[in-house]
């Protein structure tokens, strides 16, 4: 901890915070791990004023569309935390975070990660769940942007970084062809032998379960697959959450949430958490073949 | 020393003390002999709350008084006034644990209960000079006057109770916020079309080391949203105050122990704001009060703008001009009808899942080839599709952010159009005039269970209505020592192919 918490703090909200939220180049800190996340949020709020109003007005806007809200409280510790962990996720797809003699580092984050997750409750509180996907609402659409440069000379391939100048100079003469290609969360370990990507989609579908809201609003995606997880279930467990989730899920096609739906309800034994789901999967299926009369 | 007045009694032996037309004796002045000052609080809370001390006011005067062994108490005295309220007072002071007097001047003997139906005559007269002789069928008593205190004061000293109910009262209300945040409360105000008024207040420096007054803005509103609600109540340095009588207004959430309507001490033309927690501020005068949407945004249009000046007058010759529709920068007001087009219906149908059971009952609609209009008396915001209008008159919409040229007055617009009646008219933005039915407006809900011929139309995405940037990942080197700040697993729980591999 050689800098100033408070500072720390700051990188991390014009780094991460802000581009989760707001879009934009997202520049990951230094990895904070977990002692460093769980403190960091502790009675600080970020110093820029301009850029907390920004991210607050972007919170709001996006809490309004489950519920009607007018004001938010400020990022807690906990989402902190969270913000602190995806930081450390994207760090550990970095190909620059090792060396030749250090290729360790990337597990060593892994776990690293998945400790700091593991001490994450998810929300206590329906406020709080809607505060987390206000939040996060955007996790899943984080994407890098690849190019391959290819030349008379030959071709190179850059990992979320502007190619270098000395491959693409005289783009007419070398025939210089640039070809971005558009790389989602879930596959950015792809290519990284050193972050298996069965674990790398652990870790995002155990960050995406902190946010309960957005684990359900984002039920389509194809990886990593939905799977209920207790937070899930505890908010379609009673009718405040339930509406909350049915109006997060009301901005995807219906036919691919039931199918998501059915598919994670159908991985449950028996028992009452498949009683929840089952209940919920129906009530979404009602609403779905109503709203098609 | 007491005796009984007996029927057809004529003498009494208290100097100032008389019979009245029932027979029972009363002098000019009645007296309420209270242990302490909670028990006068306690007395006022329980009479104003059956009726007001408007007429008692002039004469009622509060002393703390002092007895010969020391003790001290308060009297409360007024003008009698007849055994009718002397008879209500009585019973209140004695559930607030005091007794009533009465007489004249300095000899008060106790006033009639039950067990003496015309009351009490003093036997024997105390010969002590004192402010008070106060002559009780368990005690005769002398008291001195100590001080005098304020009705006024010490209503504005007592601190409002906790009442969680005023919170749903409706109304006008008025807000105090502090000087920082006026002005983000009047541009929210302005942005969310909120009727408001406001003024700034000054009051003296809180010490002379302030060398300033203390600002702090007053909003007057007549009805505050109630999404707004949570909002104002719960930020510090706003405090939305509900007025409980003229000149007098108590903190949403709190109660005045004493019903301040039936207690007239305030004057009208000034305003006392009791907050719960602090000290009540007090305004001698109001400060001038002006409308927030004063406060809105302006647009002047380029300076150096020619004038055409009309050189000479001619008699008109059947002046007819074509109806024109020209944007307008004044703020949304009315805005309670929509115009869904045929294109943006499944928007709606899909729309209607969101909206709450209250929009759904109160929302009309109608359908016709040009699509669906919708008519919600509470404002239509509360259903984001379609182009939005204002009702300019009964039955007559204009499109929200636009005027009608010539700026004719919307009562003109209705009779040049000659519609018949029982006709809702949309003028749009090309001032084409629509007209429906009024009897065609069905309720949302209703037309929504019928499954109108607009549910046919095909599904599809909706827009996401924020068009914001991609969060675009840009990995770079994380620099010197980059695992610095990741401790290592404990040895235990490291997978074995790990151990030793840990950068730094």
């Amino acid at each position: 901890m050689s800098k100033n918490l408070s500072l720390r703090l700051e990188e991390l909200a014009q780094g991460v915070l802000g581009p989760l939220v707001l879009g934009g180049p997202m520049r990951p800190v230094p990895p904070l791990g977990p002692q460093l996340a769980m403190t960091i949020g502790e009675g600080r709020r970020i110093s820029d004023d301009d850029l907390r109003a920004r991210i607050d007005v972007a919170r709001v806007r996006r809490a309004r569309f489950v519920a009607p809200l007018d004001a938010l409280p400020d990022i807690s510790p906990a989402e902190w935390a969270l913000v602190a962990a995806l930081n450390d996720l994207l760090q550990a797809t970095n190909h620059e975070l090792s060396g030749p003699f250090t290729r360790g580092r990337h597990a060593t984050l892994l776990d690293a990660i998945k400790r700091l997750l593991s001490a994450l409750d998810g929300p206590r509180s329906t406020l709080e769940v809607i505060v987390r996907h206000a939040t996060f609402a955007r996790l899943l659409e984080v994407e890098r942007v690849d190019t391959l440069v290819r030349a008379w000379a030959g071709s190179a391939q850059y990992r979320g970084q502007d190619p270098d100048r000395t491959m693409t100079f005289w783009p007419k003469l070398r025939r210089v062809q640039l070809e971005p290609r558009h790389v989602p969360l879930s596959a950015m370990a792809d290519g990284l032998e050193l972050v298996p990507l069965e674990r790398f989609h652990d870790l995002v579908g155990q960050l995406l379960a902190r946010s309960p809201l957005t684990d359900l609003a984002t039920v389509t995606r194809s990886a990593p697959a939905f799977a209920w997880t207790q937070a899930t279930l505890e908010l379609v467990a009673y009718p405040t959450g339930r509406t909350l989730a049915s109006r997060a899920l009301g901005r995807s096609p219906d036919q691919q949430v039931l199918a998501a739906l059915e598919r994670a309800t159908r991985a449950l034994g028996p028992g009452e958490a498949s009683s929840i789901a089952t209940s919920f999967h129906r009530e979404v299926f009602e609403r779905a073949t109503s709203a098609r009369v | 020393m007491l005796v009984r007045v007996a029927l057809h009694q004529t003498r009494l032996r208290t100097p100032g003390l008389g019979l009245d037309a029932k027979g029972v004796a009363l002098g000019s002045r009645g007296v309420v002999l209270l242990p302490s000052i909670d028990r006068l609080v306690a007395f006022l809370a329980l009479f104003t709350r059956q009726a007001s001390l408007e007429d008692m006011l002039r004469t009622l005067k509060v002393e703390v008084v002092k007895s010969k062994l020391g003790a001290r108490e308060v009297v409360l005295s007024f003008a009698a006034d007849g055994s009718d309220r002397m008879d209500r007072v009585a019973e209140i002071a004695r559930l607030a644990g005091g007794f009533t007097f009465t007489g004249t001047t300095r000899h008060f003997v106790q006033y009639r209960d039950a067990g003496a139906p015309f009351g009490y005559d003093a036997a024997e007269l105390l010969t002590q000079d004192a402010t008070y002789a106060l002559y009780h069928s368990s005690f005769s008593q002398i008291y001195a006057t100590e001080r005098e205190v304020e009705l006024k004061t010490l209503l504005l000293r007592l601190q409002p109770h906790v009442d969680p109910t005023t919170l749903r009262e409706g109304g006008p209300k008025w807000i105090c916020a502090e000087r920082g945040l006026g002005p983000a409360l009047i541009a929210y105000f302005v942005r969310s079309s909120v009727d408001a008024e406001v003024g700034l207040a000054e009051w003296p420096p809180d010490s002379s080391f302030d060398d300033s007054p203390v600002q702090r803005y007053l909003f007057r509103i007549e009805a505050i949203p109630a999404r707004m609600m949570p909002l104002l109540t719960s930020t510090p340095g706003l405090t939305v105050l509900s007025p409980v009588a003229d000149g007098v207004a108590v903190e949403l959430g709190f109660r005045h122990p004493v019903s301040l309507r039936a207690c007239p001490v305030f004057p009208g033309e000034g305003l006392v704001l009791f907050r719960g927690k602090g000290e009540p501020l007090s305004l001698e005068r109001l400060p001038a009060l002006g409308p927030v949407s004063a406060f809105a945004r302006v647009e002047l249009h380029a300076e150096g703008g020619s004038i055409v000046r009309a050189q000479r007058t001619i008699e008109p010759e059947g002046v007819r001009l074509a109806l024109r529709m020209v944007p307008t920068t004044d703020p949304w007001r009315g805005v309670t009808a929509a115009w869904v087009r045929p294109e943006e219906l499944q928007l709606l149908r899909r729309m209607a899942y969101l909206l709450g059971a209250e929009t759904l009952r109160r929302a009309t609609i109608a359908f016709t080839q040009h699509g669906a209009f919708l008519r919600l008396a509470s404002g239509v915001e509360a259903i984001p599709v379609g182009e939005f209008f204002r009702e300019v008159h009964p039955g007559l919409f204009l499109p929200a952010g636009y005027d009608a040229l010539p700026a004719v007055s919307p009562e003109v617009l209705e009779r040049s159009i000659g519609a018949p009646q029982g006709l809702v008219l949309f003028i749009g933005r090309d001032a084409r005039v629509l007209g429906i039915e009024a009897a065609h407006f069905v309720p949302l809900e209703t037309a929504l269970l019928e499954a109108q011929a607009w549910a046919l139309l095909p599904a599809g995405a909706i827009e996401p209505a924020l068009a914001t940037e991609v969060p675009r990942l840009v990995l770079e080197s994380p620099g010197f020592r980059p695992m610095r700040d990741v401790e290592a697993a404990p040895p235990e729980a490291a997978p074995p192919e790990d151990t030793g591999a840990a950068g730094g």
